[in-house]
């Protein structure tokens, strides 16, 4: 590989330190259940080593498309094996197991959340709760306001970005609550 | 174009791609390369992870844990009570079309009075009618902004003082009329006509002030308590209270008066309204400016009765939204969402 390099052990730590966190985010947006994340993510640095020998990038950009690279395959190998222990599995385990990977989820997350609905327009909640809690699609949605799709789709849009901002501003006054809380 | 801005600018283009991201609805093309910029930028990595966080709560893995959203939270975001904090408790449009037409109608009715002598009373009309305008509107602003602060404080005196500021404030501006208007009168008629600031107060006492207070001021003060009151859990009170149950204590601070008996008020003042005018018109002599006098009238008949009618058809429809989200509430775990 041009422009490539072995790298020490030290240089590996630096590497999983830096992309480790990063790929665990990935791995949960595939869909891989959180049991199972760690292992995967150990599982990309392992095969990262491996290939070592081929070279390692040197520029941060071509780094991280071969982290990514890596960790793309070893997403499709867990779902290749994961499909093969369903098909010995009896009906109904693997929803179990998925049940099981549920982590609990933060008290302050879920106050965050409720602040950050609160403060949307009724218009733009009415329509995210449709869609993001109640599951339903944008065509499902459009019939039920009486609206076009394509009128729901852009204030869906408008309700996701300003869910974003909100969210961020709720998180940020929570945290200087608890800091106020905790005071001197 | 520099290094930097080109990266700012690659950048920026990914920030405008983290919502999608987030919430799932990135394309499969450019969903490769955000994940390779994921790995590479602190910043929009920090984002997506607080973000995915938000959108996992908001989605079903909420329903796993004890303190995620509850059904009657949404009951509540999707009702009128998750609108208490918004400006105007979320009657923003309702307050802006009832303070803007009640101010028109009331410089519409000083217009009127100085329509028939136009070309003696048009000096003075210039300069009152905007300042009506302006003055009315601003009491109508003032006074549901009061009653809203006090009622979003539980305090029992909300409707009084959202009344007080209302009367006051136009008291002035009638006081200041008193001097300001011609003690002329304001048509020549068969009958001894008012003079322009007699009739001036007269619209204002018979009309204006009821029509300000019992379509207006009085519904909102009393649909916001029961926003409030349906935040503070009282959605018990609410249901008994409109249930007629001689038990439901009135939400503080509000007066309810039925809309049926609102709406039978505006069909008797419109029946008034129609006949005194038409008895006006008729015993009107002829006069350089009658024909404008006269379409006067009949606008301010129209923007009163319509500013009315709309009044009663908001508070109609505000209380039984209220009566929907009281129901939701009362079974949350039953039935639709919806």
């Amino acid at each position: 590989m041009s422009g490539s390099r072995d790298i020490d052990h030290g240089e590996w730590t630096a590497l999983y330190n830096r992309f480790g966190r990063r790929l665990l985010l990935l791995a949960a947006g595939r869909g891989i259940p959180a049991s199972s994340r760690e292992d995967l993510v150990h599982e990309v640095f392992c095969r990262a080593i491996e290939g070592r020998r081929a070279g390692v990038p040197k520029n941060s950009q071509d780094l991280a498309g071969w982290m990514y690279g890596i960790f793309n395959h070893v997403v499709a190998d867990h779902w290749r094996t994961r499909a093969r222990h369903e098909r010995l599995l009896p009906p109904g385990d693997s929803q179990l197991l998925e049940c099981a990977a549920v982590t609990p989820l933060d008290e302050n997350l879920s106050l965050a959340v409720r602040r950050s609905l609160a403060r949307l327009s009724r218009r733009h909640r009415l329509v995210l709760i449709l869609n993001a809690y109640q599951g339903l699609t944008i065509n499902e949605i459009a019939p039920l306001l009486g609206r076009a799709p394509g009128t729901v789709g852009a204030i869906l849009a408008e309700a996701k970005k300003r869910f974003r901002a909100e969210f961020r501003a709720a998180e940020e006054s929570l945290v200087v609550r608890r800091l106020k809380d905790s005071g001197p | 174009m520099t290094m930097v801005d080109e990266g700012a600018q690659t950048h920026h283009k990914f920030d405008e791609e983290i919502v999608d991201y987030c919430f799932g609805d990135l394309a499969e093309d450019r969903r490769a390369a955000f994940e390779v910029h994921l790995l590479t930028c602190d910043g929009c990595f920090a984002e997506v992870e607080h973000l995915v966080a938000g959108v996992r709560t908001l989605r079903g893995h909420a329903q796993a844990s004890a303190g995620a959203l509850h059904r009657s939270d949404l009951i509540g975001l999707l009702g009128l009570s998750g609108d208490l904090d918004e400006p105007f408790a979320g009657h923003l449009k309702f307050v802006a079309l009832a303070t803007s037409g009640y101010a028109i109608l009331s410089a519409e009715a000083l217009l009127t009075e100085l329509s028939y002598f136009l070309d003696r009373f048009g000096r003075v009309a210039l300069w009152t009618v905007p300042l009506a305008l302006v003055w009315v509107g601003l009491a109508m602003l003032a006074a549901f902004n009061t009653g809203l602060r006090l009622t979003r404080a539980d305090r029992s005196n909300a409707l009084l003082a959202s009344g007080a500021v209302f009367v006051t404030v136009v008291g002035l501006m009638l006081v200041g009329a008193q001097v300001i208007l011609p003690h002329e009168p304001s048509i020549a008629s068969a009958f001894v006509p008012r003079t322009v600031a007699a009739a001036n107060l007269r619209n204002y006492v018979l009309y204006g002030l009821p029509l300000g207070l019992l379509f207006l001021l009085i519904p909102f003060q009393f649909v916001v308590a029961i926003q409030r009151d349906l935040v503070r859990g009282r959605h018990e009170n609410v249901l008994r209270f409109f249930s007629k149950d001689p038990l439901a204590i009135s939400p503080r601070g509000a007066v309810y008066i039925p809309p049926v008996i609102l709406g039978g008020m505006l069909g008797v003042a419109a029946i008034y309204l129609v006949v005194a005018n038409q008895y006006l018109l008729d015993n009107l002599l002829a006069g350089p400016h009658s024909e404008l006098f006269t379409t006067l009238i009949y606008l301010r008949i129209g923007t009163g009765l319509a500013l009315g009618g709309g009044g009663l058809a908001w508070y109609i429809r505000m209380l039984n939204e209220a009566k929907r989200e009281a129901l939701a509430r009362r079974s949350p775990d039953s039935g639709s969402l919806l």
